[in-house]
């Protein structure tokens, strides 16, 4: 459906998520798939906004794929992070991944209480709104690229009914 | 009292706020994801922090938002704080009315998840 690779920025995230709406808004997609969409979205962009890591490479610059899937909307993310930083985001993602719907609730309301706003702007709520916007479990690989780089991609499945 | 002066307007990353002076009203509104949420919101606190120092009278603020993303929820949770900070120091006449769609159970959520964590006056509203 649309497909992105470069730097990104806040131009960027804006643009993606109005073309997003309207194809979307087009194809008759419900609403409430619409609006996980949008917060996945966002979440997810904005991590890489925040997050990204440019190298010479072309190829190794972040993107974004959005698809379709059955009943499922996809939104794939991919990054380079510093090698030594993937073991916190694996724990991350797991412990998400491993909590029910009030599990959920109960572990973002803490997390948030306990949130510092980071220098870069983010609240480390990312991952916990994911899975709690979707209600599935958030799909993820390492590719190490080099020794002190890895790519990291992401999986968001939402049920487009 | 000196009037205080609150008005920024809505954009599509970043929500309208606004204190209307003669309703005693401070509404925010529209959607937020700002790029910077901590510069974005900075007048917001410079704003209650001159409540704090002045006498207050009754102020209702109302949130009335379509979106907001994980930053700016920590964002809101800190002005919710301050509030009931201004709230237990002053003893002012603060009041929160959170509006939600009725189309949208996770704006009802969040307003509910609030209002479990914060001592102030609290109310629901669906439209």
């Amino acid at each position: 459906m649309l497909i992105y690779q470069g730097v990104f920025d806040q131009q960027i995230v804006k643009s993606v998520i109005a073309m997003t709406e309207r194809k979307l808004e087009t194809d008759n997609v419900a609403e409430s798939a619409r609006k996980k969409m949008f917060n996945v979205l966002v979440e997810s962009l904005q991590n890489i906004c925040k997050h990204q890591l440019i190298l010479n490479d072309i190829s190794e610059s972040p993107f974004m794929i959005i698809g379709k899937d059955g009943d499922f909307l996809n939104i794939v993310t991919g990054n380079l992070i510093p090698s030594g930083k993937r073991a916190d985001i694996k724990n991350k993602i797991d412990s998400v991944n491993a909590m029910n719907k009030e599990e959920l609730k109960e572990y973002y309301k803490q997390a948030r209480l306990n949130s510092v706003i980071s220098a870069v702007g983010g609240a480390g709520l990312g991952f916990i709104d994911m899975a709690r916007k979707t209600g599935n479990k958030l799909e993820y690989r390492f590719y190490p690229v080099t020794q002190d780089y890895t790519y990291f991609i992401l999986n968001n499945k939402i049920n487009a009914n | 009292m000196e009037t205080l002066l609150l008005n920024i307007s809505g954009t599509e990353d970043t929500p309208d706020i606004k204190y209307n002076v003669e309703l005693s009203e401070f509404i925010i509104s529209g959607r937020s994801l700002p790029e910077d949420v901590t510069s974005f919101y900075k007048p917001v606190f410079q704003w209650l922090d001159e409540l704090t120092d002045g006498s207050i009278g009754k102020i209702v603020f109302k949130f009335k938002l379509e979106y907001f993303n994980t930053a700016s929820s920590k964002i809101i949770l800190d002005i919710l704080m301050k509030l009931e900070e201004i709230i237990s120091e002053n003893k002012s006449d603060i009041k929160v009315e959170w509006h939600y769609s009725e189309a949208d159970d996770d704006m009802m959520e969040a307003g509910e998840e609030y209002k479990e964590l914060i001592e102030v006056p609290f109310e629901l509203i669906q439209y």
